[in-house]
């Protein structure tokens, strides 16, 4: 597994092995927090921005650094086995390139694009206000 | 309380994209400056700053992939330098 799938998937599941999926712990508002941390609060706001999210499944999306958002699924099925998806997209000159769980790539387009540039746009605004306290136009510090 | 950082990029000119159909109504900022992104390669950054100038000047309207790949790239960098901020703001608290 490349060594970026894995991070980002030890920033979703604070765990370096996918076989172990652990719910971070409560954090505690005084507490210091890592990055880690930080990415998982971001990722509670990212990952409602879709909708209800089904019994019984977990979704995650953030932006693991500058030019790459994460989307995760995970599910089970009827019998008990975890079904997960890590959708990795990544920013490059030609647009934006999707990778779905290391083997399938391309650009996308269309509605999915669309889609992804309203998505990334209310994460970054709430993200932005609701965890760092900054004007998402300015940067500067809420009042 | 941590300052903010200079090379925060000002997106206000982007646009919600309407709903539906429809072109985006997303306009690029005349101060984004991708040579300030510290976590992307040199040469990418090049790139994609290169292709912006050259849709600038031939007036053609630029894709709308690029659009939305330059956007992505601006609040990534943007929630990047507020991350560093608060991080750094805890180590000298701690200090």
């Amino acid at each position: 597994m490349s060594n970026l799938l894995t991070k980002a998937l030890s920033m979703i599941t604070g765990a370096e092995t996918v076989l172990s999926f652990s719910i971070p712990k409560k954090i505690r508002p005084l507490k210091k927090l890592t990055e880690r941390e930080l990415i998982q609060l971001e990722s509670e706001i990212g990952r409602e921005l879709f909708g209800p999210i089904p019994k019984g499944h977990r979704r995650e999306f953030f932006n693991l650094d500058p030019k790459t958002w994460i989307w995760y699924e995970e599910s089970k099925d009827a019998s008990g086995l975890v079904h997960s998806s890590t959708t990795r997209y990544e920013v490059q000159e030609k647009g934006i390139l999707k990778a779905q769980d290391g083997a399938q790539y391309s650009y996308i387009e269309g509605q999915e694009l669309r889609n992804l540039s309203l998505a990334i746009q209310m994460y970054y605004e709430q993200v932005m206000r609701q965890i760092y306290k900054r004007d998402p136009k300015t940067g500067h510090q809420l009042a | 309380m941590t300052e903010q950082r200079a090379n925060v990029y000002d997106i206000n000119e982007y646009r919600q994209l309407p709903a539906g159909e429809g072109a985006a109504d997303l306009r690029d900022n005349d101060q984004l400056d991708l040579r300030k992104s510290r976590l992307m390669s040199p040469e990418a950054a090049r790139a994609l700053l290169l292709t912006h100038q050259a849709y600038a000047e031939t007036g053609v309207e630029k894709p709308l992939a690029l659009i939305v790949a330059e956007y992505a790239l601006a609040c990534g960098v943007n929630i990047g330098q507020v991350r560093s901020d608060k991080l750094d703001s805890q180590e000298s608290k701690a200090a």
